[in-house]
């Protein structure tokens, strides 16, 4: 069990009217009961004073650290797929990972009718969203949307290329449904004083990175979106 | 977008209390305002928010997948002070997913009202758009499950 059980004077004041409290959404009849009940109540004061406590929401630099899906079901992957090639008479081979299918901006997937691939980046700063921003500074939090033809399932790597090499903010993506604006998992920023470009790879199979790490460049051909710094 | 800023803490705690870890909890509450944004829509109100936070919590917490390293990034201090039980009992976040594995997606999100955020069945009533009664039967249902779970564990510890 989590937590600690903690009593109440009476009906404790739910989470969602001591939030609306903390940022006066109440209409002064409630608010007025709301700290009546505060007074008396020294568990429920406790959880205002929480309530109250607003640090600057801010989109989070870290990467997802959590392990792809497919990643952890690449075993089951394996022994279903071998088991429907024996069933059709044919040995299976194991495909190469350069075999993995790249989507370039301009090309349709294929396999699927219609539409191209294209990559959007939204910037987050001091709290004020901008679609389509082409310029970053030190504070910057960025998250990546990708158009891909609906029906199709793709998988994902974002990397950041500027004159120091190639870097990925972000940890290897699990495949994502295709649609319009698919927002990709995670948040991550752009530093430095040189221009930069924002990539997305997609490709139909697991994308692996270059083995020789981040500076490496990656294979196929990307989504890009250029940025520059402000000065 | 102003509620971003404004509501955002707001619901990263609210995340927080339900998946026990900042890390998850950001990533729904950035989710809910991407899906915003990709829809169009600039601003929301909190109850609105609240409830979209508490269905991609729900949709994270019926992921076997997830389970795992859930409860092994749990920290217990973010669900802060536990003010409404289900009988005597706590629910945790363990006997949460066992009984959530039970229950429909509406019973769910009212275990979670109820049992995470203290609301009141009127406060349920008007946040899931139904009838105190039928947020009553939920939470019914709620009870009877959470009971079943609890005679099972004692079982088991018995035997």
């Amino acid at each position: 069990m989590t937590g600690q059980a903690a009593g109440c004077v009476g009906q404790p004041l739910s989470w969602l009217l001591l939030e609306r409290h903390a940022l006066g959404d109440l209409p002064e009849p409630e608010a007025t009961r709301v700290r009546a009940h505060l007074a008396a109540c020294p568990v429920c004061a406790a959880c205002a004073a929480e309530a109250a406590h607003s640090p600057p929401f801010v989109l989070t630099a870290t990467a997802p650290t959590r392990k792809p899906w497919w990643r952890r079901y690449a075993a089951a992957w394996a022994t279903t797929t071998a088991l429907a090639c024996a069933a059709a008479g044919f040995l299976l081979l194991a495909r190469s990972p350069d075999h993995a299918k790249p989507i370039a901006a301009g090309q349709a997937l294929s396999g699927v009718k219609g539409g191209d691939a294209a990559l959007e980046l939204v910037r987050a700063r001091d709290g004020a969203i901008a679609h389509g921003a082409d310029t970053f500074g030190p504070g910057d939090r960025w998250k990546a949307l990708v158009t891909c033809p609906a029906g199709g399932v793709v998988f994902w790597d974002l990397f950041v290329r500027d004159q120091s090499g190639t870097h990925y903010p972000l940890a290897p993506g699990g495949p994502i449904s295709c649609g319009n604006h698919v927002v990709l998992p995670g948040a991550f920023r752009v530093a430095g004083s040189d221009p930069a470009q924002v990539c997305v790879r997609l490709a139909t199979d697991p994308l692996p990175r270059p083995p020789s790490g981040r500076d490496a460049a990656p294979l196929g051909h990307p989504l890009c979106v250029s940025l520059r710094p402000e000065r | 977008m102003q509620s971003l800023a404004r509501y955002g803490p707001a619901l990263c705690r609210k995340a927080c209390r339900l998946l026990g870890n900042a890390a998850d909890a950001e990533d729904v509450v950035q989710g809910v305002f991407a899906a915003l944004l990709q829809r169009g829509r600039v601003e929301a109100d909190l109850p609105y928010l609240f409830r979209a936070v508490t269905s991609r919590c729900l949709n994270l917490l019926r992921d076997r997948g997830n389970r795992r390293r859930l409860l092994d990034r749990e920290e217990p201090a973010l669900r802060g002070p536990v003010r409404t039980r289900c009988d005597d009992e706590v629910i945790g976040m363990d006997l949460m997913l066992k009984a959530i594995d039970r229950l429909d997606a509406a019973c769910a999100e009212a275990l979670v009202y109820r049992y995470f955020d203290d609301l009141t069945q009127d406060e349920i009533a008007e946040l899931q758009d139904v009838t105190r009664k039928t947020v009553a039967a939920r939470l019914g249902r709620v009870h009877d499950v959470v009971a079943a779970l609890m005679a099972d564990g004692a079982a088991e510890g018995a035997s």
